[in-house]
């Protein structure tokens, strides 16, 4: 997945540039390295393709749960 | 995929997916998942065509990594009898990486028991491996599968362990509210939902 950690020459000056996917397509560029290397996790993981499996959900619903829960947890905090 | 390439991003899971077991089996998937690699099991091959023995040949062959746990050595309780799966499994993961191509030969596996140097007792043809001992603690589980997920693959991307254990124990807070959000129950969660709720979480949560 990431073959390289390396400085970005463009075009972000001053930042980082993580390649984030098997074939390298997928390239995470944020100021800091920390940024980069989250951003290259949170690609890696929305482009798995999933094993074709029979299931309740599909990936749009699941995503939209996750959102719910952290709707209803940021508003509660706020309460 | 032909049997003489793995795919990197490809993990093997054989444990035990018993009720008893089920928490550690989804502790073991979501580690998989958020170090950014794709979780494979014989959970996965629940249609009708073939038998199970060859959809698991299958999906062993396609798999770079493997998490083996051995730590199910106590008899059935439904019919006093032994599980012997789990070694099985591994036995054919190994036997790939021995005989099989080039590209079977970069496997890596993880394997479990719950105590140090148990295993010696009962396969003892194991000696010499690095057996870890997970003590039955998911937390554990979760970072013993991240270490050796960053050392195997040598990916810079895997989260730090404590930013992994920290997510798993925020997402066991959240499961019941997200299952109950996603309209499903707590019994007979399928794997495949699991997975697609894991994968929601990383990507809402940018571990």
């Amino acid at each position: 997945m990431t073959k390289a950690v390396a400085k970005k020459e463009s075009p972000v000056k001053d930042g980082w540039a993580i390649r984030s996917s098997h074939a390298g397509q997928f390239v995470a560029v944020s100021p800091t390295k920390e940024a980069a290397l989250a951003h290259a996790r949170f690609l890696a993981v929305a482009n798995l393709n999933a094993v074709s499996k029979k299931g309740a959900l599909s990936q749009a619903q699941a995503d939209k749960a996750v959102r719910k829960f952290l709707r209803e947890k940021s508003r509660s905090a706020e309460a | 995929m032909a049997a003489d390439t793995t795919n990197p991003q490809d993990v093997f899971i054989n444990c035990r997916f018993d009720t008893a077991w089920q928490g550690k089996f989804e502790a073991l998937v979501f580690a998989v998942i958020v170090c950014g690699f794709r979780a494979r099991c014989a959970k996965e091959a629940d249609d009708a065509t073939g038998t199970r023995l060859e959809k698991l040949y299958r999906i062993i062959a396609e798999s770079r990594y493997g998490i083996h746990d051995l730590s199910c050595v106590e008899l059935d309780a439904a019919n006093n009898l032994p599980r012997f799966n789990m070694p099985l499994e591994l036995g054919f993961f190994l036997a790939a990486k021995q005989y099989g191509g080039e590209r079977q030969k970069e496997k890596r596996c993880l394997v479990f028991d719950t105590l140090p140097y148990r295993y010696q007792q009962f396969i003892s043809d194991l000696n010499g491996m690095d057996v870890t001992a997970h003590g039955d603690d998911e937390r554990m589980m979760v970072g013993h599968v991240r270490n050796f997920l960053f050392t195997a693959s040598r990916r810079k991307t895997i989260p730090t362990a404590p930013n992994l254990v920290q997510s798993y124990d925020a997402f066991m807070i959240a499961r019941p509210a997200l299952l109950a959000d996603a309209g499903l129950g707590h019994q007979g969660l399928l794997f495949a939902d699991y997975e697609r709720l894991v994968i929601g979480w990383m990507k809402a949560m940018h571990i």
